[in-house]
């Protein structure tokens, strides 16, 4: 394990020196705050036109902007999770494709490291690294917290907020480890990145297909989904299901990496 | 040529093992074809076989050496994983725990609802039959699912798509795009049921509660007066009899002549069709049992007299004299009037939703009085309507038209009242219930098979008996969180989110780079 520590603070230090991390952390900061805002004025709006003709005036999807956690914080991490689909592959997609690339994985290979420690090295990187671009969106809930009110005192609904973070998070892990699968596979970071993406959208969007089936297959469906499996998290619900299925596709990717990286000595 | 082959032959292994994996896929997402999807299967598996064949001395070399070994182990540990974690994940979803964290509780049964189910003496369980297409399939989904965690022993439900069953679909009658959930009591066919529009909450414990309560639940069916007999086969009552004991209600002929009073252990009295008058002890019986909270279904026809006019008057219900007659809401007789004029009482809500119409033969048809006569606490409504074209015909044998002195405009066909006796001495129940029928005709086994109707007759007996253990249930929502962002607070917070905060990442990143580049 400490190899794995190590591998995964080089992985980290790597990043922390090199420009790219950061485009990523701008780019998901932009536009992370762009929907913010966007969510935040259309809260305002719905509001203020409450407060002109009450609530019972406007059409009925318009009750979730009756609370903020609900109004702008459930569909900013909703937000969150489409864009993570779009930034993980870019930070999964050099943990090995660039080291087969600049042929540093041969060397890797070579060393007395266990294929083990260098999967869970990778994978610990990887996640350090899409934590901490998904950490900075925490930043606009404690905003709102510091500008809202609410009757019970806090603006925000905090359980309800940090789950759903948490969710964004389990969801930031999966993508990762799905990616370092897929970046095992090949030395073109661009086809890792393709690949994970081309991987992980249909398996979130899988819920639009269930809904034209029947049972029983609508429902394995419907629990393979990642959008179904997520949705429950954001709005303030905990189910061990949801953890269950997250930690299986995880540990599932990593053993494929596992199998993957192992097999490169026998290439 | 012999390597051409060999190339050729390569290739079929890899072809093989993907036709037959995506068959599924054919089968299930993509065509639905089981004949494509078998062809898939049988061709990529022939593909399989014949990479085999000719590579099996190779396969067999490579079996001894140790990527052969490797690639054995590798596919062993990872569909032994794969078995692990699909136990795990069946487990996880069969026994599955959830923790709503929301402040409200928004996501969780209301305790009303969760009392009901630990309450349940006998298994219940619903059968939706909607197709999955439909946008409200998913929410009915959830709340089933929360019942079923509340109680795994006590709910179950299952989902039915209407299209791919038509027979199910034919025995409730249901319409293509018509959705219905049956929700009974035991197991089997006879099992006491009811039935529901997609329900939510509310409607779904209150619909366990019915059923529930109606196995206590004594109907009362009066005789002595013409009134159309619980027993004589063909012009009786024997089918509604049927359906009263399917649904758990125990129904009984009741003569009062000579009685004081309504028997205690009546859950509901029932007046079908009454052709001669009440004795004036009998209608006093009646009174004090309206009094004191009873519940009362009462059918009857034009050109009848049973002498209850003014008991019903009490209670805010006019019987007008002739027959209800429409131009137009009719099935070509103007006496055989269609309607889908409904008030909004809970009775009609169920009938509005499948888009009912009802029809009534010669009807009689009521005057509703808010004020003056009524007795104090009671409040009386429309129930079911005739078009706003409709009149009284107080001469229908002789003319089919409107004439002068006859009431003309949108006429009340089915009322319902009710009156609070939770003050009443002897009290049965907290408020009494009144429904008042204009056709009695329509409770008749021939005319029984007509869903439309049998559903109002059934909604408004549900209506009028349930009404001890009905619960309301508070609409689950956040609490309201306000925010007054003046133009310069808002100004501030977009130039804090979309300006500063992703330039100083830029910046650092920016900072990095040409440090490293400038070492």
């Amino acid at each position: 394990m400490r190899t794995a520590l190590a591998i995964a603070r080089k992985e980290l230090a790597v990043a922390f020196t090199t420009p790219w991390a950061y485009a990523v952390f701008t780019a998901m900061a932009a536009l992370s705050s762009f929907f913010f805002v966007s969510l935040l004025e259309q809260f305002q709006q719905v509001q203020s036109l409450a407060r002109e003709n009450g609530w019972s005036k406007l059409p009925p999807d318009s009750i979730v902007y009756r609370n903020l956690t609900d109004g702008v914080v459930v569909q900013l991490w909703g937000v969150v999770l489409i864009l993570t689909l779009f930034v993980a592959p870019f930070l999964s997609m050099r943990l090995f494709a660039e080291e087969k690339r600049q042929k540093t994985f041969a060397l890797l290979l070579t060393t007395p490291v266990r294929p083990l420690d260098i999967v869970l090295g990778k994978y610990l990187g990887g996640l350090g690294l899409i934590f901490v671009t998904l950490g900075l969106t925490l930043v606009f809930p404690v905003l709102l917290s510091v500008v809202g009110t609410g009757p019970s005192g806090s603006a925000l609904e905090w359980p309800t907020v940090l789950l759903g973070y948490g969710a964004v998070l389990i969801w930031g892990a999966t993508c990762m480890a799905v990616g370092l699968f897929i970046s095992a596979l090949t030395e073109s970071q661009m086809l890792a990145a393709f690949l994970t993406f081309t991987v992980l959208l249909p398996w979130m969007l899988l819920r639009g297909v269930a809904q034209s089936t029947a049972e029983p297959l609508r429902s394995f469906l419907n629990y393979l989904s990642f959008d179904t499996q997520l949705q429950g998290m954001i709005q303030g619900v905990l189910e061990v299901q949801a953890l269950v299925f997250f930690a299986s596709v995880i540990l599932f990717s990593l053993l494929l990496t596992h199998r993957a990286v192992e097999a490169q000595r026998y290439a | 040529m012999t390597m051409r082959a060999t190339h050729v032959t390569r290739v079929l292994g890899p072809f093989g093992l993907l036709l037959l994996a995506s068959s599924p896929f054919t089968l299930f997402l993509t065509s639905g074809s089981v004949a494509l999807a078998a062809g898939k299967a049988v061709l990529g598996a022939a593909m399989l076989a014949a990479y085999f064949v000719m590579h099996r001395q190779e396969l067999a070399r490579a079996g001894t050496r140790r990527t052969g070994r490797f690639l054995a182990s590798s596919v062993l540990t990872t569909l032994a994983v794969l078995g692990v974690l699909v136990a795990l994940n069946m487990l996880a979803f069969r026994k599955n725990k959830r923790w709503d964290l929301t402040q409200e509780r928004i996501f969780s049964l209301a305790p009303q609802t969760v009392q009901t189910l630990a309450g349940l003496k006998e298994k219940a369980h619903a059968l939706a039959l909607i197709p999955p297409t439909h946008p409200s399939y998913g929410e009915l989904e959830e709340l089933f699912r929360r019942y079923h965690e509340a109680a795994p022993e006590a709910f179950d439900y299952a989902f039915v798509d209407p299209r791919r069953e038509p027979a199910l679909a034919a025995k409730y009658q249901l319409k293509d795009g018509q959705t219905l959930v049956i929700v009974s009591r035991g197991e089997g066919d006879a099992a006491p049921h009811t039935t529901l529009p997609v329900p939510a909450e509310q409607e779904l414990t209150n619909a366990l509660l019915q059923l529930s309560a109606t196995g206590a639940q004594k109907v009362y069916v009066l005789e002595g007066h013409g009134e159309w007999s619980l027993e004589a086969a063909g012009e009786g009552l024997t089918e509604l009899r049927r359906q009263l004991l399917r649904e758990g209600y125990r129904p009984e002929p009741l003569n009062l002549l000579g009685r004081k009073e309504v028997p205690r252990d009546a859950g509901l009295l029932i007046i079908a069709g009454a052709k001669q008058a009440y004795t004036a002890p009998e209608v006093a019986a009646l009174r004090t049992y309206l009094g004191e909270g009873g519940r009362l279904l009462y059918f009857t026809d034009a050109n009848t007299d049973d002498g209850l006019g003014l008991f019903l008057a009490d209670y805010g219900v006019q019987v007008d004299e002739g027959v209800a007659a429409d131009p137009q809401f009719n099935s070509g007789n103007p006496f055989v009037l269609v309607s889908n004029f409904y008030g909004k009482h809970p009775i009609t809500r169920p009938l509005q939703e499948r888009g009912f119409n009802i029809q009534l033969p010669t009807p009689r048809s009521f005057t509703l009085v808010r004020e003056g006569f009524l007795l104090p606490g009671v409040t009386v409504e429309p129930v079911l309507l005739s078009s706003p074209y409709a009149w009284v015909e107080s001469r229908p044998l002789e003319d089919t038209t409107p004439s002068s002195g006859e009431k003309m405009g949108q006429l009340t066909l089915v009322a319902a009242a009710s009156r609070d006796t939770r003050a009443a001495e002897h009290k049965r129940y907290d408020e009494a219930r009144l429904v008042a029928v204009g056709d009695s005709e329509l409770l008749l086994d021939p005319n029984w098979g007509y869903e439309a109707n049998r559903n109002l007759v059934m909604n408004a007996m549900g209506w009028a008996s349930h009404q001890a253990e009905k619960v309301t249930l508070r609409p689950p929502d956040r609490e309201t969180s306000t925010l007054e962002l003046g133009e310069d607070q808002m100004r501030t917070l977009r130039f804090v989110s979309t300006d500063l905060f992703p330039l100083s990442l830029l910046g650092v990143g920016l900072a990095v780079w040409l440090s490293r580049r400038n070492r």
